[in-house]
């Protein structure tokens, strides 16, 4: 009798045991050696002056980040075309960096990065910045998309006031709006949609949706990295608020584009099926010698419009 | 085909007798149906006129059938002996040179009446040379389905509970053996392609446990006859129709029902089985205005017809089954999904004469998956297709004692698309219409009475890349003693259909043909093991493997989207190689009290690809230490006990190790999402999983008619196992969350026959 119970004692252990769900910290599902990596945050954009550079370190996953505690100080920074160097001083606000001089990014040039660490760690990137990007027309395309509905007047025709134009008023969510290109060579385009309200109503209908997931309808959205199409067409999808809006199209240098396609935090992940369940966690590629981040440069072009409600 | 294996000889001892010898044969089938059963070892020991001692074996066919010569002229004892069958046993008197006719029917597998053990014939030995196959389990699917497991009985995903199978999560049905990836084992019911054997997104299998009939695993180094993938094979057949009256079973599970139908035709008979899910009054429960709940159901019919004609047999089988998922939430935002297989076989096989059998075979299968989407305005589809019209034969040939020769050829036609659009613009649009030919050959060389060789060679032409493929497959038995069996196999294999396999969404599951623009996926495997029976009733297996891959391809997630898809280039990380090994141990009592097995697995799976992780050695997901699964049932009266248990090792994940910001240079500003870096690609490990699941059936009378009645409970202490990890980024810190899969589920349901 006394075995007997004894082994439904160990049985009842035992599947008590095998039961625990364990609740893990979160800290058991992190890895060590992620810290203390050199970052760079620099891209160059063709016909602009020289971007700030935003210097820093990678901080452990269950640390407070901040940019201001990531970044570092006391970095010496240059980037040189082959000609001449142009040095950076800080901002005076920790990690930032900014050109002193008036140049301009030029287009199909070949730039240069170097930043040493104060503890003598040096890094370097190199970017070939894209052809300058010129969209030929912005146009509005009916349903079936074949067929120009009107086409967008653009900054250079009427500056800021182009978001009130006629031809630059649309309807949610009627019609495609696209932006046609010249072929180029380049490695790829983004498209950056910025809502310029900061508190315009909602356009989409989103009853069935909790409350918390309003927060992930942002007025600034990009776009996955996308290749060459003649004509790129903007979905509705990336639209969610009235008001003006300013479009950019983006050719990236290889780069940045590298970091986009391969990181599902920007927008890489691709075909999004194809694989096994949480196995889309991975390290971008980056361009960056003796860290990580991206020294990089893009071309854009853009066109303001304003998004009204559909009629009543 | 897998014809009746025509039995190689009584041993080297039955030589001198061949002169004045006569042979056996006959068909096994089961009692209460009368369908024929596969793979029943068939045991002859007597002593012959002569005053020889005469003891040999066989194993039939898929179909039953089998045949013994020569037999010399004496007094036999016959013992017909199959897992899940009562053994039985039979004499026959061999008196004059002719052939004899032995038709057996086996009974159910015994049931235990209380204090009394029921056993088998107690001499059975290894004399079944023809069992030569490494890694092979045959089991009938009824009674995988009898295993407990999520509300429908599924004999797929029972398979996992053999050593060297795995699943990938509660989720999925998709079958990972020895270290391969589902896109490495071919799937076929009565021998056509299944392109995707899933329903409810991979959540159970396409196969009806009751339209299913022998469920045959190839777990590695297949035989010439198969070809087309890497690893391993799973060749399901429809059940065989009952063929001496009409009979039926009607059963409901929790989320199903089904009926199933058999009947007599002419001198032939006839099956048909359908199911179907009942989710909708539940989903409407579950529906209000505040949760949009989607319409879900599925269905499949399945059908076969036998017919014995001009002297052979004629099989026409048909499986239909579809997926449909409807969901609209409103807000210009909607899903519309179907899915699904059609798959038709047509075969006949003919006995030319006691050495020369001839079979004949055209089949179609086609895979269709639609899905048109709209989110907030902005609509997508995706269209996905595998269509593939194969005909064939083989013909069987016991060409002299020692060798038995089996040659076939087929000729396949598949029509591959897929294509997506997005925003009313065309992404992808894909196709290609291959040509491929394939021709085997094998001789089942029996050089002495306990060693027998399988030589085997598939040769393939595809014509997409003028590619020719030569196939080389070995298997050998030796018997050492009574008891005691080894056997050693390997193969060389090449895959050209390429499955690219989403784990929690199988229903978008594409295949891609590798074209020219990347070399084949290329195997070879080794596997090595040896036998004991121990008792009558007991069986111990130990199995080595090692698979070595190359030129394996992955999905190359990080293609862009709006490229045209033209090419395996543009669509997979290629290059790609690594190995599998490991080692089986499994331990299986048939017969008793408590049947089931024991079986723990001990493996390493490595992959390697140039552009992942600047081609560093990672272990993939599915890469499994120790995996260890066991399988009980206890009858008692009318009362039917089941359980099985699963220990294995944590699956492997990339972890986080650190953080970073970068602004974004399309808008120019700073994300508030900060970046993660990962750390080394499935660096890290989940907890073990483990898992009991219980079930418990009853058989009554329902007015007069059998039935049983049956509860089931999945994962009985509710274990929430860890499925993957997901870390939030919008946080300061970062929040790591683990997803888990499934609590306990328990279920009920009722089966009736009449």
């Amino acid at each position: 009798m006394v075995l007997k119970r004894a082994r439904i004692l160990a049985v009842g252990i035992a599947v008590w045991a095998l039961s625990c769900s364990p609740e893990r910290e979160g800290s058991e599902l992190f890895a060590p050696g992620g810290l203390g990596i050199p970052v760079v945050d620099a891209v160059l954009v063709v016909g602009q002056p020289f971007s700030d550079v935003y210097l820093s370190q990678t901080l452990a996953p269950d640390e407070r980040f901040t940019r201001e505690r990531a970044g570092l100080n006391g970095a010496t920074v240059t980037i040189e075309d082959g000609a001449r160097v142009i040095p950076y001083t800080s901002m005076g606000v920790r990690g930032w960096y900014r050109s002193g001089a008036p140049d301009i990014v030029q287009a199909s040039t070949t730039y240069r990065f170097t930043a040493t660490l104060t503890d003598g760690r040096v890094v370097r990137a190199t970017t070939t910045t894209p052809a300058r990007l010129s969209v030929r027309e912005w146009v509005l395309l009916d349903e079936s998309g074949t067929n120009v509905l009107q086409t967008l007047a653009t900054f250079e025709e009427h500056g800021d006031t182009v978001y009130f134009e006629p031809q630059n008023q649309l309807v949610y969510p009627e019609n495609i709006l696209a932006a046609v290109l010249d072929d180029q060579s380049t490695a790829g385009y983004q498209i950056g949609l910025i809502n310029l309200e900061t508190d315009s109503p909602l356009l989409i209908d989103a009853d069935f949706l909790e409350p918390d997931d309003l927060e992930d309808f942002k007025r600034t959205n990009s776009s996955p990295p996308l290749n060459y199409e003649s004509t790129l067409r903007i979905p509705w999808l990336a639209i969610y608020y009235e008001g003006r809006y300013n479009l950019r199209v983006v050719a990236l240098d290889r780069n940045w584009y590298d970091i986009a396609r391969t990181d599902p935090a920007i927008g890489g992940g691709g075909f999004g099926f194809g694989g096994e369940a949480g196995d889309t966690s991975k390290r971008p590629i980056f361009h960056v010698e003796g860290g990580i981040g991206v020294f990089g440069s893009v071309s854009s072009d853009s066109v303001g419009f304003y998004v009204n409600p559909p009629a009543q | 085909m897998r014809g009746p294996v025509p039995i190689v000889a009584l041993l080297a001892m039955l030589l001198p007798y061949a002169v004045e010898a006569a042979s056996l044969l006959g068909v096994v089938r089961a009692r209460d149906t009368g369908a024929p059963i596969g793979f029943v070892n068939v045991q002859v020991s007597g002593r012959s006129q002569a005053g020889a001692v005469i003891q040999g074996g066989v194993l039939a066919g898929e179909n039953g059938s089998y045949l013994i010569e020569p037999l010399p002229l004496g007094r036999y004892r016959v013992a017909f002996t199959r897992v899940g069958y009562r053994a039985r046993e039979d004499s026959v008197i061999v008196a004059e040179e002719r052939t004899y006719v032995l038709d057996i029917a086996l009974e159910l597998e015994p049931v235990q009446i209380e204090g009394v053990r029921v056993e088998a014939d107690t001499d059975r030995e290894f004399t079944e040379t023809e069992d030569v196959q490494t890694g092979f389990v045959s089991i009938r699917a009824d009674r995988l389905s009898s295993l407990p497991g999520i509300a429908e009985g599924d004999p797929v995903r029972a398979l996992d509970l053999f050593p060297g199978v795995q699943s990938a999560s509660d989720f999925s049905s998709a079958l990972y053996v020895r270290g391969g990836g589902p896109d490495q084992t071919l799937v076929l019911l009565d021998q056509a392609t299944v392109y995707n054997p899933t329903h409810a997104f991979g959540f159970f299998s396409t196969f009806n446990a009751d339209a299913t009939g022998d469920v045959n695993l190839y777990k590695g180094a297949y035989p010439a006859e198969h070809g087309g993938r890497l690893g391993a094979v799973l060749d399901v057949r429809s059940r065989e129709a009952r063929a001496q009256e009409f009979l039926g079973k009607v059963g409901i599970s929790t989320i199903a029902s089904r009926v199933a139908l058999d009947g007599a035709v002419r001198s032939g008979s006839w099956s048909v089985s359908a199911r179907r899910t009942h989710l909708e009054p539940m989903l409407d429960a579950i529906r209000d205005e505040d949760t949009e709940v989607p319409d879900y159901f599925f269905y499949d019919l399945n059908g076969k017809i036998s017919l014995p004609t001009g002297g052979g047999r004629f099989d026409v089988s048909v499986y239909h089954g579809r997926d449909d998922l409807d969901f609209f939430p409103g807000g210009d935002t909607s899903l519309e999904l179907r899915w699904g297989n059609t798959v038709a076989t047509a075969a006949f096989m003919r006995a030319l004469s006691d050495r020369l059998i001839v079979s004949a075979r055209a089949s179609f299968s086609d895979y269709e998956s639609n899905t048109v989407a709209s989110a907030f305005a902005t609509p997508a589809t995706f269209e996905n297709a595998v269509q593939d019209i194969t005909v064939g034969g083989d013909v069987k040939w016991e060409a002299s004692l020692r060798h038995t020769f089996t040659a076939g050829l087929q000729a396949s036609t598949y029509d591959v698309a897929f294509s997506q659009t997005f925003n009313g613009q065309l992404v992808d649009d894909y196709r290609r219409e291959p040509v491929e030919v394939a021709a085997f050959l094998e001789d089942r060389w029996t050089p002495w009475g306990d060693t027998a060789f399988d030589l085997g060679m598939r040769a393939r032409y595809i014509d997409d890349g003028e590619r020719y493929l030569f196939e080389p497959r070995v298997a050998f038995a030796q018997v050492f003693r009574p008891d005691l069996r080894v056997k050693v196999g390997a193969g060389i294999y090449h895959q050209y259909l390429q499955l690219v396999a989403t784990e929690a969404v199988a229903a978008v599951d594409f295949y891609v043909p590798i074209d020219e623009t990347a070399p084949l996926g290329r195997s070879w495997q080794l596997v090595a093991g040896a036998d004991w029976r121990w008792k009558p009733s007991v069986l111990f297996s130990i199995e080595g493997y090692y698979t070595d891959l190359e030129n394996l391809v992955l999905l190359d997630n990080t293609s862009t989207v709006n490229v045209e898809v033209e090419t395996a280039d543009d669509l997979f990380y290629l290059g790609g190689d690594g190995y599998a090994a490991g080692v089986e141990l499994f331990a299986r009592r048939d017969m008793g009290s408590v049947t089931g097995w024991i079986g723990y697995t001990l493996g390493w799976t490595r992959r390697a690809f140039p552009e992942i992780e600047d081609g560093e050695t990672f272990a993939p997901k599915y890469d499994r230490r120790h995996d260890i699964s066991a399988v009980a049932e206890h009858r008692r009266g009318p009362w039917r006990f089941t359980g099985s248990f699963v220990f294995a090792t944590g699956q492997a994940f990339t972890p986080v190790s650190g953080r970073y910001s970068l602004r974004d240079p399309t808008t120019g500003v700073v994300p508030s999402d900060i970046q993660l870096l990962y750390a080394d690609k499935n660096s890290a490990r989940l907890l073990a999983y483990n898992r009991l699941d219980l079930g418990v059936a009853r058989d009554f009378s329902f007015f007069g008619a059998k039935a049983e009645w049956l509860i089931e409970v999945f994962n009985v202490y509710s274990r929430r196992n860890e499925w993957f990890v997901e870390y939030q980024r919008d946080e300061e810190v970062v929040d790591a969350e683990v997803i888990r899969m499934l609590p306990i589920i328990p279920s009920i349901g009722i089966n009736v026959w009449f």
